[in-house]
């Protein structure tokens, strides 16, 4: 079954997450951290909250770009990535809709018409489901634990995301997603590390309604 | 001439007529055959040419279901299902990857000419503070976590015209979701088609046909899916096909009333199956004969000529009528030399004022008139020669007077002799009936809004709303469209008709719009802007300057300074885009229309059409085409015209009814009951509210020439008595069986055809009823011809 998609490294961002447990996340099933254990935590989450600080080192900038803020997530498409540091920021991804709101004003971002974009997103939607065939598919997947340490490195196998994505590594210890590193093609490096993030965030509707205004709905038939 | 030989002569002539009509036959359905005529680039050349546009054989359809996923797969199955149906022009389904890599390749390596539209502006995008400002955005970009897709345009594209181009051309997408490459509608629970027919949206055979195969489709994709899935739809076509299968049914309903009345009456009256069935034969030899010669004449005809004109056809019924009550009936029918001789100037002036006051119609702008003038002229013409010339020898003598023609005839004619001296009777009665209507008259409500002739089905008008808000269309029939004598300065009238929309969409008039602004700018101004940018020598070195201002690192945007400099290709030309994949979406904004050029931008949500009316005020050849409003103006016209004619062909029947009778009095006797039933007619629509339309008017130009023929009758019996009764049963017959068959009408469940059948109903029942008023008007010696 195909759901609409966010964007590539939001979602993986999110579902990564949703993968980690905080004190108050269903635990993982104990004895040898598998990814299979892992892919069918990530399917399961109600929803998500994470603080982030997010560094980015581009060939382009002089000084690293750091953002600071809240993500949330809905499974299994939306997505809110609210940046309060370097200038406030809204990035909503709901269904095959970003839209982006800062200081400057707000635009609307749609993923459908970008085909780089959307194949990039593609690549992840399989994630959403805890389709580890397809999954390995579209990735080579190297994944190893020790005790509650963990890593996973994904690498795309074929263009157009390869094109753009060299790998993207997750770290964590036991439940809880610790730190992921986006390494670009052209060598650029985007490192998000999480704190005091909440798994099983059930959203209340008002909360809903705030991080994602509601699309006019189509009349009944 | 023998019997034989006139059923030679008729079978030799509509057996060769009707293999020249089979053969040759070529039916269309053309709403701009009633459109006024007008020059290349007139508003109403404009709308000839858009009523079979790509725009109006465009439909959506939406394929609902439980979830998203169950939608898209029924979208895309049926997508797969209908895409080589014959009929299906193009298919939409979703953003395709190839208008996206095209987009890419047309206008990254061109992005230099799309910085502005308006290339004085450059010097005022290229300062420091807009570079910097400029700079600033493109480092919040980099933060997006989809800044990998998109960083590499920052250093070839520091100005940002490529993306501005992306926004543009991503402002003319639906506004929809894309699921797996298909469109669906916002909340996720419907797919959504775009499709093109090949036949115009009128072409009732053939879209009915493809929307039968489209349900079939679906019904088969439904069951293949597990049901559940919802099929709706949205398109002119769909109205059209349900419209005319509405009137079938109500014509079929019709069609077989009147068959069977119309035999029962005849024959009661007749009493003879041979004659019964002799008074079809004009009307079927009119109708075969005009559709040859109008084939001869116009190579195909419409099928609206088709359907008025054989209703005009319809008065003919009178003219065997006429002629089998006298040869059968007459007292003097033992000498049928003798009746021939009495009748045939009666039947062929009756016919004749019947062909004059047709012609009139024939003097119009509307070619569609013309040709409904002509088939109907023609129709009458034929039916009256075979009623003078074939029918005679044909017609069998009764033993015995059927008793419903006795008494009536005895009745009738007794009645009608005897209001023969009430002179004061009669002119009370004719003051009074006018003393009656004439006040009404100012009052009559004329309605023009085509929308109301027809009755749409409820539940298909609420569908169709449902599909358009899902998929916020832009008003296909609202737009504006300019047009010059090239391409060039087409695109150029786009140009400045866009940027008079803009400010509209700012000040809430217009919700927004679609243009050609969008893809293709003049390759002058592509030009200017390439020039302006490349007059600034010292740009690359401000723009390096601010952006490393901005954070981004020394040296990063070299490589724009050797870009700018580079040879670009040639600008962007309106053909490189339609040999593209883009052609789809760039094609309906500029038009050849055949040697000019018409550029058109499509509005949506018009909260004020005088705002945009009076943005382009000045403008030339630049027009606000509402569709609706100008086809209710197109009616309004036809309708004006057409009253207008009625009085240009009775001042022809006038003029007839002169040289014939060479004395005003029995002329105007024989006009004076049909104005009188059109002025009752029209004070009673007036005095019951009832809201008149083309359709009445076309009924009534029926009316009258029926009217004029009942008067010839009555005029040219007056002076034999012995006569009348047989005259005043022809009439009653004629008028009878004309209510059978188009009275009935009033009974549809259509304003149109309900206004068609009141009229004729009504108006014929009282040229029967009037007819006798010819009388007034003459003076009558009593006894005169009797015997």
């Amino acid at each position: 079954m195909s759901e609409r998609r966010p964007a590539p490294g939001l979602a993986l961002l999110a579902l990564l997450l949703a993968a980690s447990a905080g004190a108050e996340s269903p635990a993982i099933p104990s004895g040898p951290l598998t990814l299979e254990a892992m892919m069918a935590r990530m399917a399961s989450t109600p929803g998500v909250r994470a603080e982030f600080r997010e560094e980015k080192q581009l060939a382009l900038l002089a000084a690293p770009l750091v953002s600071e803020g809240t993500l949330y997530f809905i499974p299994p498409s939306r997505l809110a990535r609210i940046t309060s540091r370097p200038g406030a920021s809204t990035l909503v991804i709901d269904g095959g809709r970003m839209s982006y709101t800062d200081e400057a004003g707000a635009s609307d971002v749609d993923l459908a018409g970008s085909r780089v974009a959307r194949s990039v997103v593609e690549n992840f939607v399989v994630l959403f489901g805890g389709d580890l065939a397809a999954l390995r598919e579209r990735y080579a997947i190297e994944f190893d634990a020790e005790g509650a340490r963990w890593r996973m490195r994904l690498t795309p196998k074929a263009a157009p995301l390869s094109q753009f994505i060299a790998s993207v590594e997750m770290r964590g210890v036991g439940p809880a997603l610790e730190q992921m590193l986006i390494r670009e093609a052209d060598g650029d490096l985007t490192t998000t590390r999480f704190q005091r993030v909440e798994t099983d965030r059930r959203f209340s509707p008002e909360e809903l309604a705030r991080l994602f205004p509601p699309v006019a709905s189509a009349p009944a038939p | 001439m023998t019997p034989a030989r006139s059923i030679l002569i008729l079978l030799v002539a509509l057996g060769g007529l009707t293999v020249a009509v089979a053969t040759r036959l070529s039916f269309g359905t053309d709403i701009t055959n009633l459109m006024p005529e007008g020059g290349a680039g007139s508003l109403a050349d404009v709308s000839r040419r858009l009523t079979g546009s790509d725009l109006a054989r465009s439909m959506v359809l939406t394929v609902g279901g439980p979830d998203t996923a169950r939608a898209v797969a029924g979208a895309r199955a049926l997508a797969e299902a209908i895409a080589e149906h014959p009929e299906v022009a193009w298919l939409r389904t979703g953003v395709d990857d190839g208008q996206m890599q095209a987009v890419f390749e047309l206008y990254f390596p061109r992005r230099f000419y799309f910085l502005a539209s308006d290339p004085t502006r450059i010097a005022e995008l290229t300062t420091d503070a807009a570079l910097r400002a400029q700079a600033e955005s493109a480092k919040r970009e980099l933060a997006l976590p989809v800044a990998a897709l998109g960083k590499r345009l920052v250093t070839s594209d520091p100005l940002g015209s490529f993306r501005g181009i992306l926004a543009r051309i991503s402002g003319q997408q639906p506004s929809l979701d894309l699921v797996d490459g298909q469109f669906v509608t916002r909340d996720g629970r419907f797919g959504v088609l775009f499709l093109g027919t090949r036949a115009p949206a009128f072409d009732g055979n053939r879209q009915k046909a493809l929307l039968a195969d489209l349900s079939a489709a679906f019904a088969g994709v439904d069951q293949r899916l597990g049901g559940g899935l919802l099929l709706e739809w949205s398109g002119a076509n769909v109205f059209a096909v349900a419209t005319e299968r509405s009137i079938r049914s109500d014509v079929n309903f019709v069609t077989a009333f009147s068959i069977v009345s119309v035999f029962v009456c005849l024959q009661l009256f007749l009493g003879s199956w041979r004659n019964l069935l002799l008074t079809g034969l004009p009307m079927l030899g009119g109708l075969v004969g005009a559709t040859g010669l109008g084939l001869l004449v116009f190579g195909r005809l419409d099928g609206l000529t088709l359907g008025f004109g054989a209703a005009l056809i319809g008065v003919v019924i009178d003219y065997p009528t006429h002629l089998l009550c006298h040869l059968c009936f007459s007292p003097h029918r033992a000498d049928r030399g003798l009746v021939l001789r009495r009748i045939s100037p009666s039947l062929a002036l009756g016919g004749l004022t019947t062909i004059a006051s047709f012609a009139g119609l024939g003097l119009t702008a509307f070619p569609g008139f013309r040709q409904i003038a002509f088939f109907s002229a023609a129709g009458v013409g034929i039916a009256l020669a075979i009623t003078l010339w074939v029918l005679p020898p044909l017609v069998v003598s009764v033993a015995r007077v059927p008793l419903a023609s006795r008494v009536v005839s005895e009745h009738l004619g007794r009645a009608v002799l005897a209001l023969a001296p009430r002179r004061k009777t009669m002119a009370a009665l004719a003051l009074g009936l006018l003393a009656l209507s004439a006040p009404w008259l100012p009052r009559l409500v004329w309605v023009d809004d085509m929308s109301r002739l027809w009755r749409m089905d409820p539940e298909l008008l609420q569908e169709d709303r449902r599909v358009r808000d899902r998929v916020s269309q832009f008003e296909t029939g609202r737009l504006v469209i300019g047009v010059a004598p090239d391409r060039e300065q087409a695109i150029a009238l786009g140009e400045v008709v866009q940027a008079r929309l803009a400010p509209l969409v700012e000040a809430g008039d217009l919700g927004g719009f679609r243009s050609l602004h969008s893809f293709l700018w003049p390759e002058a101004v592509q030009r200017a802007n390439l020039a302006a940018l490349r007059a600034d020598a010292g740009l690359p070195a401000r723009v390096q300057a601010a952006y490393q201002a901005a954070g981004f690192r020394e040296g990063g945007l070299a490589g724009f300074a050797q870009t700018l400099a580079q040879e670009p290709p040639p600008p962007l030309r309106f053909e490189d885009l339609t040999q593209s994949p883009l052609a789809d979406l760039v094609r309906p904004l500029l038009a050849d229309f055949g040697g000019e050029f018409a550029v058109q931008t499509y509005l949506q949500d018009v909260k004020s059409p005088e705002a945009v009316r009076h943005a382009i005020q000045g403008l030339p050849g630049v027009h606000f085409f509402d569709q609706r409003q100008f086809l209710n103006d197109v009616y309004a016209q036809f309708r004006s015209t057409t009253v207008q004619q009625i009085f240009t062909g009775n001042l022809l029947v006038i003029g007839l009814l002169l040289v014939r009778y060479r004395r005003l009095r029995p002329a105007l006797a024989a006009f004076f009951p049909s104005v009188l039933v059109s002025l009752l007619l029209l004070g009673g629509f007036a005095a019951f509210g009832v809201e008149t339309n083309l359709l009445h008017v076309v009924g009534l130009v029926m009316v009258l020439g029926m009217g004029v023929d009942y008067g010839v009758f009555v005029v040219d019996s007056a002076s034999d008595p012995m006569e009348m009764g047989t005259t005043m049963l022809s009439t009653f017959l004629g008028s009878i069986t004309t209510v059978f068959t188009f009275g009935v009408l009033a009974l549809s469940q259509h304003p149109a055809l309900r206004a068609l059948g009141v009229t004729i109903g009504v108006g014929i029942l009282l040229s029967f009823l009037l007819a006798p008023l010819s009388l007034l008007l003459l003076r009558v010696r009593p006894g005169a011809g009797r015997g």
